[in-house]
């Protein structure tokens, strides 16, 4: 956000626009933006899908009233993207036509900034889940696992199949245990 | 920030229609595949708390980093330009 407010600002890197406003951007220009907006991209990509379900970390589902503040958190959550998405889409887009398009990027660029440094200052208060290890080795163990053992016999009682000692929590860190379930025999 | 990135492109990068188009598309097209990424790293390694912190943290360094270079990239440039 800071090097496209700054390629759309600087005059250096800003394209130069003659007279019949026809603007000229250098390779070099260009490559800045590109470079600018693909950082973007992936800075969106390690926060867009995290900053959901790290909200509902936040509250226990085991907890009645927890559970109720979670759904308001949601609610509360979708009415601030789709209002920012309201404001980008009318005022926004008014600022970079008639305003100037250093502004344009610049306020969202600001905007990041505060909320970044807003979301940083809470992180004492905030519960983390631990990560469970790459899914794609537990894919694998599962489609091994069905092949190696197609002919074994299923048992009748549940307490024949094969379970961890922990009372609730699975081999994965910091998942629940699944029941057994009858649906799939 | 892409409902006007279309024009930007066209008026200030001198693009033509189609090639902007092609490269606002492009780039939407990677701002939804990088959360793929995102959230491979989230739950198989890092955590949520710690891939919003590094990748905002790399963000914000990248582009302060860069930023910095490229003013004092304008610096030389109109110094030599000076010297000339």
């Amino acid at each position: 956000m800071t090097l496209l407010t700054l390629s759309a600002s600087v005059p250096g890197m800003k394209p130069t626009c003659d007279p019949q406003e026809n603007c000229h951007a250098t390779k070099g220009q260009s490559t800045i933006c590109f470079v600018a907006l693909y950082l973007i991209a992936l800075g969106t990509g390690g926060i867009k899908p995290c900053v959901s379900s790290f909200g509902a970390d936040q509250f226990d589902d085991a907890d009645e009233a927890e559970k109720e503040h979670k759904s308001s958190f949601f609610n509360w959550f979708y009415l601030s993207i789709n209002v920012g998405a309201l404001v980008a889409a009318s005022l926004l887009v008014w600022v970079q036509t008639t305003v100037s398009w250093g502004w344009g990027f610049g306020i969202p660029a600001v905007a990041m900034a505060i909320a970044v440094v807003s979301f940083f200052s809470g992180t004492k208060l905030y519960r983390n889940q631990k990560p469970g290890g790459s899914p794609l080795t537990r894919i694998s163990q599962v489609i091994v696992a069905s092949i190696r053992k197609y002919d074994v016999e299923v048992p009748d009682d549940k307490s024949g199949l094969y379970e961890i000692e922990e009372e609730s929590e699975s081999a994965i860190q910091g998942s629940r245990k699944l029941e057994h379930s009858n649906g799939l025999r | 920030m892409s409902t006007n990135l279309v024009s930007y492109f066209k008026t200030q990068l001198n693009q033509h229609s189609a090639t902007a188009s092609k490269n606002v598309a492009n780039w939407g097209g990677t701002c939804y595949i990088t959360p793929l990424i995102g959230a491979f790293v989230a739950d198989a390694y890092l955590g949520r708390y710690l891939t919003i912190l590094y990748f905002s943290v790399v963000y914000v360094i990248v582009s302060i980093v860069s930023s910095i270079f490229t003013l004092l990239l304008l610096t030389v440039m109109v110094e030599s330009r000076e010297e000339i």
